[in-house]
């Protein structure tokens, strides 16, 4: 028998076990025993190249209890007992082993990943075809399971759909691809899931499956629905703030004149649902299965990728250099070399003329600020209003946003590898360096405290620093000197004439220290000279900001 | 984070062009590229499939001159769109100091610029960087369909989704044509200086 069943001689043996049992018709053990050898040869028949190793094996066994019972006919009823028990275990034994043996494999599994992937990717015709042949494959290996072949029919059929209608096909298709091939993975994944539990399972994806087809239906054409039907979506980040205006402050910049859009750009009339929902969730929902994969932070997949966008593409050194992926020992080392690193905040600043001027001369804009690009001026917009409450603000380049809660200023440590935005309750000790940086402009150049409203922000200043520093006498003395210094300035600036003595002092502080400033940025060093130009033309003055400056510097 | 040195007067300055797959960000550094090709005097580093989508990220880098005697390098960087691949989005926002998010105005997408603008949230969150803070820029791009009867979205909608929070400067643009890219470029390279501006004393 064993070398029929490996000459595949599979209906040979099937024959033989129906004579056996008419043979054997009428006796309990043996009847039992044939059953149970035709039931392993089914099997073997069903899959003859994928049966587990051990059937062969099995079948020889269970023959063999049946040849003891054949040729022993004087046995006991009880010894017969003996051998059927002991053949029905090696038979459960089997049947359970067979059991685990995964229908599809954990290969199969990634392919049929793969390609739905590759889909999703592109709809192309060989990705379709891809995913064609390894659905069928699959196909053709579960077909005597009910259950997977349904999930597998399903995928058939949404990739069927898919493939007919290409990139018009609904927006939803390939999301209800995925959603069923997950359940499809999640089943494969977990031998232990009971019957039920998988029926339930499938019969969730087929409800959706049915709701998919349904919209299939109602959709009038292949692509989505015409901007009449927008339907009610969350904006963006609506999961993290909330806001009771949607569009009031965002300026926007439009191409065309609006006259020109089709009736496709009518403005959509429906409320999208107010960005309320005031708690943060995951967005778990509405993420790619893959992503998953990837989602580990600093995770051994994030530094190959590192090191691949190092390697491959900036080159190893380039990466550092470029300052993109350094280490915290090179970051520190970059400060010592005289880097400052800065992360930058938008805010209510607004950008300096000369960062304007710089920018049209590079993109050759001749354009003025707020004007539409000459070669689209012929289209310039008119702006409409929103639904006559909310108006898009149209584009100006003067348009800055900002938060209209927050005074924001920009924090930079002394060590110069900070900055951030805060408001001004979040500590005055936060303000100190800007205040820093409004006495030292004040210093550079003092014509600014020839004026009354100089001076009162100047000492405002000081005020401040005083406070803060209320403690430390010998920073209160040299802010009290410095407050002598404006005082005396001002009241240089006030008398409006030369006095003689006083020449070298005011000079060091205004346009002479400005041009060394100058003179420092054409040469390409650093602000130092300003403090060596200053210490020529004004010993005090520089001493005074240099022990300022050293003293609220961290060691 | 952009780069100071206050002894060789240098600024460097990281841009990343953020947004759904296919929306046109590599398009955008394309034109860039090719109209500014007498000026960017470094190679754009391009690294695309078969297909021509990016594979990792596209790499544009450029000086722009002196501003406050500084040397201004502009780094252009696009991600890759697709889904999928939100490892190397994440890894190419690392250091990131403005973005630009180009969305794409086809109807059928609206449900991706929001994924895309949410999870772009998520991943400067990974850097404990702040989308309401960061220097950002709206491109609602490809609004030339509008010609070809493609139905697209209109640019209240797309303000309603993806900028009602957010409140940055938009821009309709064509990356294809060029219209509206350099004022992109142009607003968040000005808005990003804007914020260190005070650095380059």
């Amino acid at each position: 028998m064993e070398s029929k069943v490996k000459g595949q001689d599979l209906n040979g043996l099937q024959t033989q076990i129906t004579d056996i049992e008419t043979l054997f018709k009428g006796n309990r053990h043996l009847e039992y025993l044939v059953k149970m050898i035709r039931a392993i040869a089914g099997y073997l028949t069903s899959r003859p190249d994928s049966a587990h190793e051990q059937t062969v094996l099995v079948l020889g066994t269970l023959v063999d209890e049946l040849a003891i019972l054949v040729e022993s006919p004087g046995i006991s009823p009880r010894a017969a007992d003996e051998v059927l028990a002991r053949a029905l275990h090696s038979f459960k034994v089997f049947k359970s082993s067979i059991a685990v043996i995964p229908l599809v494999s954990e290969q199969d599994i990634q392919e049929l990943k793969s390609v739905i992937l590759s889909i999703d990717w592109e709809i192309s015709d060989l990705t379709l075809q891809s995913f064609d042949t390894v659905v069928n494959r699959l196909m053709t290996k579960v077909k005597s399971n009910k259950i997977h072949s349904s999930f597998l029919k399903m995928m058939l059929s949404i990739g069927g759909y898919v493939a007919r209608n290409k990139e018009s096909s609904h927006r939803d298709a390939l999301g209800v691809l995925r959603s069923v091939f997950q359940d499809y993975e999640r089943m494969v994944r977990n031998p232990g899931m009971t019957i039920a539990e998988k029926k339930q399972l499938i019969r969730l994806d087929i409800q959706r499956f049915h709701e998919f087809k349904r919209e299939l239906g109602r959709s009038p054409g292949k692509v989505a629905a015409p901007d009449s039907d927008v339907e009610e979506m969350m904006p963006a980040l609506s999961h993290v703030k909330s806001s009771p205006s949607t569009t009031h402050g965002a300026p926007l910049r439009r191409l065309y004149d609006r006259g020109a859009s089709s009736s496709h750009d009518l403005p959509d009339d429906q409320e999208i649902t107010p960005a309320l929902v005031g708690k943060k969730k995951g967005l778990t929902d509405s993420r790619d299965m893959m992503d998953d994969l990837f989602t580990a932070r600093g995770s051994e997949s994030d530094d190959l990728l590192d090191a691949i966008h190092l390697g491959g593409i900036n080159g190893a050194d380039q990466g550092r250099g470029m300052g993109l992926f350094e280490t915290a020992d090179d970051r520190e080392e970059r400060k010592q070399e005289g880097v400052k690193y800065f992360t930058p905040q938008r805010g209510e600043q607004e950008p300096i003329p000369e960062i304007e001027s710089r920018l049209d001369e590079f993109f050759n804009l001749e354009f003025k600020e707020g004007e539409i690009e000459p070669a689209l001026q012929a289209l310039a917009p008119t702006l409409p209003d929103d639904q006559g409450s909310e108006p898009i603000v149209p584009f100006h380049y003067e348009d800055e946003i900002f938060e209209e809660d927050e005074v924001q200023f920009f924090a930079v440590n002394e060590d110069g590898d900070s900055g951030r935005s805060f408001t001004e309750d979040q500590g005055k000790e936060n303000r100190i360096p800007v205040v820093m940086d409004r006495l030292k402009t004040f210093l550079i150049s003092p014509d600014g405290l020839n004026h009354q409203v100089g001076l009162t922000d100047f000492t405002t200043d000081i005020s401040v620093l005083e406070q803060e520093w209320q403690d430390d006498s010998e920073k209160r003395a040299l802010l009290e000197m410095l407050t002598l210094l404006a005082r005396h300035v001002h009241g240089i600036g006030k008398a409006s004439s030369t006095v003689s003595g006083y020449d070298d002092a005011d000079s060091s502080l205004g346009p002479r220290a400005v041009k060394g400033a100058d003179s420092s940025i054409e040469d390409g060093e650093a602000g130092s000279t300003v403090e060596e130009e200053g210490n020529l033309q004004a010993p005090a003055a520089k001493g005074l900001w240099t022990r300022i400056r050293s003293m609220f510097r961290k060691p | 984070m952009a780069l100071i040195n206050v002894k060789t007067r240098e600024v460097q300055i990281k841009i990343v062009y953020y947004g759904p797959g296919r929306g046109g960000k590599t398009t955008n550094l394309e034109y860039i590229n090719h109209t500014y090709r007498n000026q960017i005097k470094t190679e754009m580093v391009s690294l695309k499939t078969h297909d021509d989508r990016t594979l990792f990220f596209d790499f544009l880098p450029f000086d722009v001159g002196r501003i406050r005697g500084f040397d201004v390098t502009i780094q252009l960087y696009t991600v890759p769109g697709q889904v999928k691949y939100n490892a190397t989005r994440r890894l190419v926002l690392r250091g990131v100091d403005g973005i630009v998010f180009v969305g794409d105005v086809q109807k059928e997408l609206r449900k991706k610029n929001i994924e895309s603008l949410n999870q772009l949230y998520e991943n400067l969150e990974t850097y404990n960087l702040d989308l309401f803070k960061i220097p950002l820029v709206m491109q609602y791009n490809k609004i030339d369909l509008r010609k070809s009867n493609i139905p697209i979205l209109s640019s209240e909608v797309l303000q309603r989704d993806l900028n009602g929070l957010l409140r940055v400067p938009a821009f309709e643009a064509s990356a294809v044509n060029g219209g509206n890219v350099i004022p992109t470029l142009k607003k968040i390279i000005s808005i990003t200086l804007a914020s260190i501006q005070d650095q380059l004393l």
